[in-house]
């Protein structure tokens, strides 16, 4: 009878991940069946234990573990996309779990909502650029801008204007930044 | 000291493939279910595997096993190759027997047989030819008479020899 | 059918470790308790006739073809297929074996083509209930709650 121990707390132990080729994994598997005897262990508290976490880890071999980490991961990509770029992700089915659109292997900077993080950096760049600069962009097109009428103001002052109108020149540039 | 339940039975399904091999499925059920419950689901369970295997189903077994909890020392010197011989008459005409390993010295005749007067040899006679206990032979048939009891030596297995030779 | 007579074995060990069985029979038509109750009381006119020590007693009901039978294709023991039972408290608590597994369980496409179980499959799902319905567990009476996955495995 051999003597090896297995401790209970093996959960607590930190995991290795490893990728094993699919040819290889019936021999893999197939080799911890000597993992499953009682003589492979000291006591029957070893063997209890020790069975468990050879079990756990032959069920883990061709499927569920990897599985779930990938949707995870591809769930976080999607999220990403979503709230960065505003992608529409829908469920087409949960089991197997199927989405759309697919993954793209890349992507553009593209805005496709302007609800998105970067929509509304779009939104407040055009609006900076319409605003100060007076620049027509897709989301905003108010004339002069903030500068022509501040340039317009210090020039009529120069000439010795009567200052109600540079008064109200000034409040449609206190509107336009309302 | 008790000879102690394991948690579970064992139901072991036999295989032979088409070059021969023999191999064995073994299923677990809990220990206090009852042999003809499990050989019921044993039928069901081989019915199954036959549709999936390309191995025929060469028959199966139900095994419930104790295991003594405080083993006793035993007596020093013994060796399990010294064997008690006993040779019976079935009710159908035919023999059965059974062996002692490491049978003691006290109930031996110095030529080696077994003395048929000692009270234990009476006793275990008594007790197993009569209707109390149901032992039987291989095809069933009652045991009707102790015929032979012997002393006899089998060679040691290569595990069997001292560790320490 | 099943044999006529169930086989006990008392095993005993002797002063260097070693272990031998004395193999008696029984009426397998008899429970398992009739048989026990019998095997104690021939333990106990044993031990005084014995320099061994009773360490195991085992009760074995057998059952064979009542013809000869044949395999049914060619796939040898050690192409396996090996199913994971969930318990509680784990995914995979349990497992059963199938030797010589017929190739036409297993998914025919995605990355476990020719490897993963269907578990989908009739005769698979038919194997699932009758060990479901059977009470079947693991090797420390947890008993199996579901199928939860299975594979080809190299294996006896």
């Amino acid at each position: 009878m051999a003597s090896n121990q297995f401790s209970s707390d093996w959960r607590d132990e930190p995991c290795y991940l490893v990728s094993v080729p699919k040819p290889l994994i019936p021999f893999v598997g197939g080799l911890m069946r000597i993992l499953e005897q009682r003589g492979f262990w000291l006591t029957s508290e070893d063997y209890e234990n020790g069975y468990a976490a050879v079990v756990e880890f032959e069920g883990c071999l061709m499927a569920a573990c990897l599985d779930d980490l990938m949707q995870l991961h591809e769930a976080q990509y999607r999220m990403l996309n979503t709230a960065l770029f505003g992608v529409t992700y829908a469920t087409i089915s949960t089991d197997p779990l199927v989405v759309t659109p697919a993954i793209a292997p890349h992507v553009t900077l593209d805005v496709h909502n302007q609800d998105s993080l970067l929509g509304r950096v779009d939104r407040l760049t055009q609006l900076v650029d319409n605003r100060l600069a007076g620049t027509e962009t897709p989301l905003y097109d108010e004339l002069p801008g903030i500068k022509q009428q501040l340039e317009e103001i210090i020039a009529a002052l120069g000439e010795g204007t009567d200052l109600t109108e540079v008064i109200s020149n000034l409040e449609a540039i206190a509107l336009l930044l309302a | 000291m008790a000879l102690v339940n394991t948690p579970t039975g064992q139901l072991k399904i036999d295989y032979r493939d088409a070059s021969g091999s023999r191999g064995s499925t073994i299923l677990h059920f809990p220990y206090d279910t009852l042999a003809a419950v499990v050989f019921t689901a044993a039928d069901a369970i081989s019915a199954s595997l036959n549709a999936l295997s390309d191995a025929a189903i060469d028959g199966y077994s139900i095994t419930y096993t104790k295991r003594e909890d405080t083993p006793a020392t035993p007596t020093a010197g013994s060796r399990v190759e010294e064997k008690g011989n006993f040779v019976w008459r079935t009710n159908n005409g035919r023999s059965t027997r059974f062996t002692i390993p490491a049978i003691v010295d006290s109930v031996l005749n110095e030529s080696g047989s077994i003395d048929k007067t000692d009270a234990l040899i009476a006793a275990l006679v008594a007790a197993v030819t009569d209707v109390d206990l149901v032992f039987a032979s291989a095809d069933g048939s009652d045991i009707t008479a102790l015929l032979e009891a012997y002393q006899s030596f089998r060679s040691s297995t290569k595990r069997q020899l001292p560790s320490d030779r | 059918m099943l044999k006529p007579a169930a086989i006990v074995e008392l095993v005993w060990r002797d002063a260097s470790g070693s272990t031998s069985a004395t193999t008696v029979f029984a009426p397998s038509s008899l429970a398992v308790s009739a048989i026990d109750a019998s095997a104690t009381t021939l333990a106990s006119l044993l031990m005084p006739l014995t320099g061994c020590v009773l360490v195991a007693q085992r009760i074995k009901y057998v059952w064979v073809p009542d013809e000869p039978v044949v395999a049914s294709g060619n796939n040898l023991l050690t192409h396996t297929g090996v199913l994971f039972f969930s318990i509680d408290g784990s995914v995979s608590g349990g497992l059963v074996v199938i030797h010589a597994i017929d190739d036409s369980v297993f998914v025919s496409d995605g990355p476990g083509a020719g490897a993963v179980i269907d578990l989908e499959n009739a005769d698979i799902s038919a194997l699932v209930s009758a060990i479901l319905d059977a009470g079947m567990c693991n090797p420390f009476a947890v008993p199996f709650l579901d199928v939860s996955g299975g594979y080809l495995q190299s294996r006896l």
